[in-house]
């Protein structure tokens, strides 16, 4: 058939087509970008790295950026990315990465100056059981020769200390209005689309810098080769993010029912995890005129403690959405 | 005698059920020379495994070694009893069978090393070794690699109709046919609750047994749990109860599901919904909540004796709250054809949410919240044909998207 002819999903999407795979195309994030480039200057004394910062600054797309001029053409077939969020347990580290991280102990004869071959990015690594993350220690010790290890987090606190001090951690910073919008611009000028920079100002306001989602954002809204606030607006309330924040509306009307349905439809059509569900829903309570957001975050908090700690993940959720709709929150607005 | 003991088979030509795979066996043993390959006997418990090898050893006149789940087998523990055996089987003037039960009961951390150990011992034994197991798990598999398999099957109903058969006969009694079915139909081709079911209504102890919780059973016991007016009435109907507790977390199969106490509780109490009010609801769901707590904190740390405690706990925050909100049971949270349509669109999904979260270097819970959606927008705005998703289910996930595009 035609191979050839099938368009790729990378390719299509705006958010990999335009991904930097370079450091040096990489917007922001300068101090970060200048120091992994020094370090490269002597890949054989590369350390371990440690990312963190918030979704969407560039945590991922450096760490391949890194891979690929590193290890040049065969990037993909010597990387290990793995997605602890997806595969958080202990069995994850001793499948998977030591599995990768030895066999090709085995392959090469490692000489003494020679640069390190294998990359294994393990991102989010702040899901990981504390169990795994203990179980990495070895590893990464006794691979240091051949495999580099980087680790990317949203929170640093939740990796343990050992791990920390075995790498040099960048802290990435938030992506700024300005460089937001230069790139969606750039995208829209070599996509030929038209864009008002009310839009692009929505989009960033929405996105709160968050690459990933200020990209696709744009792309869905640009379907008539015009995007204008109204269809940034329209694409926005596609989302699964903001599946949540409309939940939260129903349950704080105590529309029990209705935002419970919602919620498994979230869970279940568009895969979110329950505990990225009260993440978001903590930031959505923020966003509410609330008299007194605290006191829900505080009940948000003791949930998340119960879904973690509790057998049945949807009764927990469900008690929680239960709760919004007894506190009667609409007529005590500000 | 417990007639689960009374009637375990004794003779090699005794049992019912599973003639090929005892044949099987019987071949193996009377073919066997040092160097064969070790028998491991696989099947559900009550398939006459145990009693097979028993009886085996006394027909072909061996002596047997047994080591079951109650010894602990880690590696210098098997060491020092099987090496003894293996070395000097000749001295022992009888011919030696070792026989393992429930390896699968081997645990990793107790019986540690015992797994591997035994993978290097059968490769090369003096003796036959004969292993038997209710499942297979990936600790076993050097096992499993170096041993000889035969998998016995749960009793057909015609083995089981001739087992009750049998035991009638030697008892001297009759039964109707129902109720032979309705005992065939419950112990699910386990010959000891077979016997088991058998016993209890011949002998009358027990009045309504029953082994496997029907419909009926939870939603009377559910019923009665919101109706009932004394509390320690409540306590003595949830002890006779076939609801269970159990976690989902763990993974559980459709017979724990439908037994699950709190699940059935919250299903029971959701679906009622409109006849309560706001704060009850979220009190009742709170106090749910808290039970579920406890029950995990069980099930992870192991803590099983504390599980007696669980009933009481619920009625302590459950009872006084739900007394006169007429919840009636329910199986399903939810009208079946609506969340027949979110379970199924989640299922079929699936595959699309990973090869995304692939390509878009994310979890796939990121690709719910920020990507699927707009990649499905995309793909309705454009003109594209098949994509490359760089997969080897690219056809699979090709044909969801044509299914998601059908979508209004």
């Amino acid at each position: 058939m035609e191979k050839q002819q099938k368009p790729l999903v990378s390719d299509i999407m705006w958010v990999e087509k335009y991904r930097p795979t370079r450091l040096d195309q990489v917007i922001n994030q300068k101090e970060i970008v200048k120091g992994l480039e020094n370090l490269l200057k002597k890949p054989n004394e590369l350390p371990h790295l440690l990312f963190t910062g918030s979704a969407g600054v560039g945590k991922t797309t450096m760490a391949i950026c890194l891979a690929r001029q590193l290890l040049g053409e065969n990037w993909k077939r010597d990387t290990l990315e793995l997605n602890a969020s997806d595969e958080r347990g202990i069995k994850m580290v001793r499948e998977r990465v030591k599995e990768f991280a030895s066999i090709m102990k085995l392959s090469i004869n490692q000489q003494a100056d020679e640069r390190p071959f294998k990359i294994i990015i393990l991102d989010e690594a702040d899901e990981m059981t504390s169990e795994a993350q203990t179980a990495l220690r070895r590893i990464i010790e006794d691979s240091a020769k051949t495999t580099r290890f980087v680790f990317i987090c949203n929170y640093l606190s939740h990796i343990i200390e050992p791990i920390q001090s075995r790498c040099v951690i960048f802290r990435f910073s938030k992506v700024s209005e300005d460089e937001v919008v230069e790139y969606l611009k750039n995208i829209c000028k070599n996509e030929g689309v038209k864009v008002d920079d009310k839009a692009l100002h929505k989009i960033y306001e929405q996105t709160n810098g968050d690459m990933r989602h200020s990209i696709n954002i744009l792309q869905a809204a640009s379907a008539s080769g015009n995007v204008s606030v109204q269809q940034v607006q329209n694409a926005i309330g596609i989302s699964g993010r903001s599946k949540i924040s409309e939940i939260i509306d129903l349950a704080i009307d105590s529309k029990f029912n209705d935002s419970r349905l919602k919620l498994l439809e979230l869970l279940n059509v568009y895969g979110v995890s329950e505990t990225d569900f009260l993440r978001y829903a903590n930031e959505e309570i923020y966003k509410r005129d609330l008299e007194n957001p605290y006191e829900v975050s505080t009940i948000l908090a003791e949930y998340d403690y119960r879904l973690a700690n509790g057998a049945h993940p949807e009764i927990q959720l469900a008690a929680f959405l239960a709760q919004l709709g007894r506190l009667n929150l609409k007529s005590r607005k500000k | 005698m417990m007639w689960t003991e009374k009637y375990r088979m004794k003779s090699i030509d005794g049992f019912f059920g599973n003639e090929k795979e005892r044949h099987i066996v019987i071949d193996w043993l009377s073919h066997w020379v040092k160097g064969s390959k070790p028998l491991l006997m696989m099947g559900p418990p009550g398939t006459g495994k145990t009693s097979f090898v028993k009886s085996l050893a006394k027909y072909f006149d061996y002596d047997l070694v047994e080591l079951n789940a109650s010894d602990l087998r880690n590696k210098s523990n098997l060491e020092a009893l099987i090496l003894p055996l293996l070395i000097n089987s000749s001295l022992f003037g009888k011919k030696l069978m070792l026989f393992l039960d429930e390896i699968d009961g081997i645990s990793g951390r107790d019986d540690y090393g015992g797994l591997s150990f035994l993978a290097v011992v059968l490769k090369d034994a003096d003796i036959p070794i004969i292993m038997a197991s209710n499942s297979k798990n990936q600790k076993m598999k050097d096992v499993l690699k170096s041993s000889k398999i035969v998998t016995f099957l749960p009793l057909t109903p015609f083995a089981s109709y001739l087992l009750i058969k049998y035991i009638l006969n030697r008892e001297s009694k009759i039964l109707d046919q129902d109720t032979i079915i309705k005992i065939i139909r419950d112990a699910r081709g386990d010959a000891r609750g077979l016997i088991n079911g058998l016993q209890m209504i011949i002998e009358g102890t027990i009045e309504g047994y029953s082994k496997i919780g029907s419909e009926y059973e939870i939603e009377e016991s559910i019923s009665k749990f919101f109706t009932f007016e004394n509390i320690n009435e409540t306590k003595q109907m949830l002890l006779n109860s076939v609801l269970q507790f159990s976690t989902p977390k763990f993974g559980y199969s459709q017979e724990e599901r439908s037994r699950d106490f709190l699940n059935a509780l919250y299903n029971s109490i959701v679906s009622n919904h409109k006849n309560i009010s706001d704060e009850k609801l979220a009190n009742l769901l709170h106090c749910l909540s808290e039970v579920d707590l406890f029950v995990n904190r069980i099930y992870e740390n192991r803590n099983w004796r504390l599980l007696k405690y669980s009933n009481d706990i619920l009625l302590t925050k459950l009872f006084k709250t739900s007394r006169n909100l007429g919840i009636k049971y329910s199986q399903y949270s939810i009208p079946f054809p609506l969340i027949g349509t979110i379970f199924m669109r989640g299922q079929s999904l699936r595959p699309l949410r990973n090869a995304l979260s692939k390509q878009f270097h994310t979890s796939t819970s990121t690709v719910g919240l920020f990507c699927l959606s707009y990649f499905l927008q995309v793909i309705k705005n454009g003109k594209f044909g098949v994509l490359d998703f760089n997969s080897n289910e690219d056809d699979k996930i090709n044909e969801i998207i044509v299914k998601e595009k059908l979508r209004a």
